[in-house]
This record gives structure tokens, C-alpha cells and sequence, in this order.
């Protein structure tokens, strides 16, 4: 059974290349039908043609397309992801920075999201139809309908204005860039917001989940066999709940670069939101295709790793193989 | 036989029990005033169409119909005690102790995520208060005593690893569990092919035997009826029809529908013959029109069958049937 496990993990992970290298050419093709050339971004207008000539070679930009994608591909395979056309820095530099502050604030915000919904949703739930599900129902439909932009900008109101207690800008008060505390404090309001804006459809995913769990038929023997409610909504409905959450959570896995782009604008943070609304604005189409490849590229590797751990949790797969 | 009914020889008794569904808007009386008693190590059967409410009435003494359903009345006498009104708590303990039940689809009965022993072992030690080794050790007796071969590895495979039949099995050692003095079986064989129909069928009548239990057994095959019950219970739109021993059912049935319903079952013996379906499909509970219930699809119907509901009639001590046209023992064929 390990064997078939190992082997299938194996001819998941095979499957996965090829889509990794179909998106990469799709990226590549886009951007090379966009209506611009990317040396120009290097050149001045007195430049000589001779002088431009030498910087596309220079580049590799006066090579066919398709030697410029390998090129490309080579780059991004060795972790050399290009350059910025505005700015010149190194797109890799730049990520490398600016990933991990993004996850700083998406992940804190999806785990405690992810937990509070499954409380919320089990709840309601458990409650359908009465008092409690009908509150944290109704308050998920509203959550749905609300912007993130427009509740960051109220929650600044509130606690940035009104009461003065959290920071709305920035990561860091400056001159005190190491203060654990001062990033801390940074962190409240777009953690906030970013759970608020994670939670409704968690909750309602979880909620309808465990309705469905709960008609099903294991629940009715379990109460003809005399289990309290509580016993069976922890000890049975929930592992059959959280089972299919495993799905929602590696389809969240591209949140971790783009989960964040409304909130980090509003709030200035500097993440790969910041970066990736400049780069749009400013036509950097390297920075576009770099922050396009990577979260398309988080989409399939968080498909394989939700199929992968079905895999492991689930004794219904897991036992394919025999 | 008629002396088999005895008061104090009763293990259950069920009197006028009602239970209603209320959807929000319309209330729908699915058991309608249904008296029973289930003997001392019977086997009870309760025979109907789909929608008859044999289900919905068995889920009410056990208390556990769904959310908007309701006991309107009634009064549930186990082993002396009333449990009508007990508290949820108490009513639980009850649940799985003294009456267990096993259900029609043994395939969606047992939490897809928990290994087969692990229901074994959680009921043995909540109910009998088992250590969780002697809980292991017991599950592998009872799977054995239910014939599951080779239990030691069955214990720890999970409900997918098993086979209908053998899921079925599993569900009949939760019920003996912890020895209950009544074992309800809805339609325990309906989803299982025959061959395996008649191994589970077999099954039970031995551990009624050996365990002494009462059993009340839900079906709509009349087949399965004569194979295993003593006596029969024959429910029509949440009502009892006809009650009598298997042999005044089927040798001598007084109630229309209970004709009906063997005139309706295939036969391999005697005279060929074609087969009679009721005319009709069972009526439906939210408009429920006076009189008797099967009046519109019945043969014999008259004018007053519309009008109100007959009274119970006794044929011995075990018959009675509810039906304008049999008097006291009487014989419709005649």
C-alpha cells in the first residue's frame, strides 16, 4: 500500500510539470502579443539604432520568440527572473523581499480565518434554521457583499482615527524598523481585514458541509445508539467536514501572493500587492508575467498538495491500491 | 397460541401513538393513533407499502425522527416503565442499552472515516463502560458471533473495505452490542441481494434465540415476513390495518388490503395465476380525508367507508382488523 501510495504521489507530481510548463508558455506568448517591445524600456529616444541593436543583443531580444523563451525559461529555472523594466532592480531581489512580508500578513489572517469558520460554521451548522444560524448565516451573506476596500477603509476610521490605537500605514514606524511590537501593531488592521474578508465563505462552505454531513445516514444510527449531540458533531461530523476543506485551503495556496493586493494598496503595505499594482500601472510587463507565472504556478502546486494529502487522510483513497 | 398475549409477558407496549411532520406551514400526520405491543423474545413484524409510516413510528419510541417532526401523543411502556416523557438524557441511555436498531442501508449507516471497530469500540465503552483494550478484544468477539471472518484484521479496516452484506453484519454487532432486551430492524435486507438477504435473516433469528431479545422487524416483503416473525402488524397510512399471528395472516386475512397485499406477491405453488397489483399508490398524508385510508384503492368500498373511520374488530386473540365489512368473526371470502 505504501508503494501504491508513493507511486501515486510520484505520477502526481509527473502530471504537474507539463501544466507548469503549458502556463509558462501562455505567459510568455501574452506578454510577447502585448503592444509594446521591452527594450524600450532601456532605451532613450537618441539613442542610435546601432546602440539599441546592441542592447537587444545584449538582452537576447533580437533572438526569435521562441529562443527567447528558452532563454526566459533558463532564467527562471536557475532563479534569475529578469529585471524590472521601470526600475531596472531584479524582479527576483524584489520578490524575494516582498513575498514574505505578504505572507506575514495573509497567513496569520487565513489560519485564523480558517479556524474561526469552522467553530462559526459547524454552530450554525448544528443550529440550522434557529437564532444562531440565522445570525452568523445572515452576517456571512453581508461579508460576501462587502468590499474589502471599503471595510479597510472603515476599520481605519474606527481604529486608525476614531479611537487611535492602531497604526494605517506602512510596515514599520520609521526609525524603528526592528521593533517586534511596532510590526505587530502594523499587522492588526490589515490582518483584520483580510480575515473578515477570508471568512464568509469559509463559514458558509463549512455550514453547508455540515448540514449535508448531518442528514446523512451514520448520524442517524449513531443517535439510535444513544451519542450525545456534541460527541457526534466533534467525534464524527467533523473529521467528515474537514476532509473536504482540505480542497478549499491548497486552492488558497495562490493567496499567499495574491491574496492581499486590495488590502495591501489600501494600507501601503509592502508586499506583492504594492508591487504587483505599480508594475500593471507602469507597464512593467517582466514584473506582470513574473507575479502571473508564480501565483498560476501556486494554483496547480496547491492542487497537488490538497490531492496529496486526500491522499494520506482519507482511508477511502488511501486504500485505492489494494 | 392465543394465550400468547399476556400483559405481563409484554416488553413493549405502544398505545395511540401519534407523530406529525410540520413543515413550516401545513402539519402532516404520518402516525395516526397506533396501539402495539411487542412480546417477550418475538419476532414482531410490521408490514407497508413506502410512505406508510412503519419507519417514522419505530424513530418515535426510540426518539430520534427528525427536527420537525413531532410526538403528539401517545404513551411508550417499556419493560413496565413509561419513557414517553423522559428527559433527552434519559431517553438516550436508553438508546443502544435496551432497545438498538439496525438500519435499511447498511452502505451510508457507518462513518466512512472510522474504521468498523472503532463504532464497536466507542458504544462498548460508553454503554458498558469498557476499557478501550477490552472494548478492542470484545468488538472481535462480536464481529466473530455475527460470522465475520478473520475479525482480528476486520476490526481495524474501514467501512469501505466491506462488503454490503458484511457492513450489515457489522451494524448487527453494534445492536448486540451491549444486549439490548428489544432490536428494531428497519428493512435491515432491503438493499441487500438475495442470497445475502437470506444469510442476514438467519443471522438474526439465531441471535434472537440466543440472546433472548424481543425484535421488531420492518418490512415491505411479506416473503421475509413468514420466514422470521411470529406475529404481523399490517400499517396503511400511518395506521394499523390488521394485527393477527403469521398464520392468521396469511391463511386467514380479514382486511381488504391485507388481501390485496398477498394477492400481490408472485407465487411458485399452486394454480397460475395473474398477479394482482392494488390499484392506486398509497395516498398522501397531507390532505387526509375522512373515513378509512385504503377506502379509495379498496374493492369493497361503500358509501360509509368514506365517511368515518371503523372500529377494531377481534377475530381471536391475537386478530383484529379495522374494517366496516368483517364483523366479529366473520370471513370476507365467505
Amino acid at each position: 500500500m505504501r508503494l501504491f501510495l508513493l507511486k501515486y504521489i510520484l505520477k502526481r507530481i509527473l502530471q504537474a510539470i507539463p501544466l507548469l510548463f503549458i502556463i509558462s508558455i501562455i505567459c510568455f506568448t501574452l506578454i510577447q502579443l502585448a503592444p509594446y517591445d521591452a527594450v524600450d524600456a532601456m532605451t532613450t529616444p537618441n539613442m542610435t539604432k546601432k546602440t539599441i541593436d546592441l542592447i537587444k543583443a545584449r538582452y537576447g531580444l533580437d533572438q526569435p520568440a521562441y529562443m527567447q523563451y528558452f532563454y526566459w525559461i533558463k532564467g527562471i529555472l536557475s532563479g534569475e527572473w529578469g529585471y524590472s523594466i521601470v526600475t531596472h532592480e531584479s524582479i527576483t531581489n524584489d520578490l524575494s523581499v516582498r513575498i514574505p512580508n505578504t505572507i506575514l500578513l495573509v497567513l496569520p489572517a487565513y489560519i485564523l480565518a480558517l479556524l474561526l469558520s469552522i467553530l462559526l460554521g459547524l454552530i450554525a451548522g448544528a443550529n440550522k434554521g434557529k437564532v444562531a444560524d440565522k445570525i452568523i448565516d445572515g452576517l456571512s451573506s453581508f461579508g460576501i457583499a462587502i468590499p474589502s476596500f471599503w471595510m479597510a477603509m472603515i476599520l481605519v476610521f474606527i481604529f486608525g482615527y476614531l479611537l487611535d490605537i492602531f497604526p494605517i500605514l506602512g510596515m514599520h514606524t520609521v526609525g524603528n524598523e526592528e521593533s517586534f511590537s511596532d510590526l505587530l501593531s502594523h499587522m492588526v488592521l490589515p490582518c483584520m481585514v483580510l480575515t473578515l474578508s477570508f471568512m464568509p465563505e469559509l463559514v458558509r462552505y463549512v455550514r453547508s458541509s455540515t448540514i449535508g454531513q448531518l442528514s446523512e445516514d451514520y448520524v442517524m444510527v449513531q443517535q439510535a445508539y444513544g451519542a450525545a449531540s456534541s460527541w457526534i458533531l466533534f467525534k464524527h461530523v467533523l473529521r467528515n467536514v474537514l476532509l473536504p476543506i482540505i480542497t478549499i485551503v491548497g486552492m488558497s495556496l495562490p493567496m499567499l501572493v495574491t491574496g492581499a493586493v486590495v488590502t495591501e494598496t489600501v494600507f501601503g503595505w509592502p508586499g506583492i500587492g504594492t508591487y504587483f499594482v505599480k508594475a500593471i500601472q507602469g507597464f512593467d510587463y517582466p514584473v506582470v508575467m513574473a507575479i502571473m507565472l508564480l501565483s498560476s504556478s501556486l494554483v496547480i502546486i496547491g492542487n497537488l498538495v490538497s490531492d496529496l494529502l486526500y491522499c494520506i487522510v482519507d482511508p477511502r483513497i488511501k486504500g485505492m491500491g489494494e | 397460541m392465543g394465550n400468547m398475549v399476556k400483559e405481563k409477558n409484554s416488553l413493549l407496549d405502544v398505545k395511540n401513538l401519534r407523530t406529525s411532520f410540520n413543515n413550516g406551514k401545513a402539519k402532516m400526520e404520518v402516525v395516526r393513533g397506533i396501539d402495539f405491543n411487542v412480546q417477550k423474545g418475538e419476532i414482531l413484524g410490521i408490514v407497508g407499502e413506502s410512505g406508510s409510516g412503519k419507519s417514522v413510528m419505530v424513530k418515535s419510541i426510540l426518539g430520534i425522527i427528525p427536527n420537525n417532526a413531532k410526538v403528539d401523543a401517545g404513551e411508550i411502556i417499556l419493560d413496565g416503565k413509561h419513557i414517553e416523557n423522559l428527559s433527552k438524557k434519559e431517553k438516550r441511555a436508553i438508546r443502544g442499552r435496551d432497545i438498538a436498531m439496525i438500519f435499511q442501508d447498511p452502505m451510508t449507516a457507518l462513518n466512512p472515516l472510522k474504521k468498523a471497530g472503532d463504532h464497536l469500540i466507542e458504544l462498548l465503552t460508553r454503554v458498558r463502560g469498557m476499557s478501550k483494550k477490552e472494548a478492542k478484544l470484545e468488538a472481535i468477539e462480536l464481529l466473530k458471533m455475527v460470522g465475520i471472518p478473520s475479525p482480528e484484521t476486520r476490526v481495524d479496516q474501514y467501512p469501505h473495505e466491506f462488503s454490503g452484506g458484511m457492513r450489515q453484519r457489522v451494524l448487527i454487532a453494534m445492536a448486540l452490542a451491549c444486549s439490548p432486551k428489544l432490536l428494531i430492524a428497519d428493512e435491515p435486507t432491503t438493499a441487500l441481494d438475495v442470497t445475502i438477504q437470506a444469510q442476514i435473516l438467519e443471522l438474526l433469528k439465531k441471535l434472537q434465540k440466543e440472546n433472548d431479545m424481543s425484535v421488531v422487524f420492518i418490512t415491505h416483503d411479506l416473503g421475509v415476513v413468514a420466514t422470521i416473525c411470529s406475529r404481523i402488524l399490517v400499517m396503511y397510512a400511518g395506521m394499523v390495518m390488521e394485527e393477527g399471528l403469521v398464520n392468521e395472516i396469511f391463511y386467514s386475512p380479514k382486511h381488504p388490503y391485507t388481501k390485496a397485499l398477498l394477492n400481490s406477491i408472485p407465487r411458485v405453488d399452486g394454480e397460475k395465476m395473474r398477479l394482482k397489483p392494488i390499484k392506486g399508490s398509497a395516498p398522501s398524508l397531507q390532505n387526509i380525508k375522512n373515513g378509512c385510508p385504503f377506502a379509495e384503492r379498496c374493492e369493497f368500498a361503500m358509501d360509509k367507508c368514506f365517511k368515518e373511520v371503523p372500529e377494531y374488530k377481534r377475530f381471536s386473540a391475537t386478530q383484529k382488523c379495522m374494517c366496516f365489512l368483517t364483523g366479529e368473526g366473520d370471513n370476507l371470502d365467505d
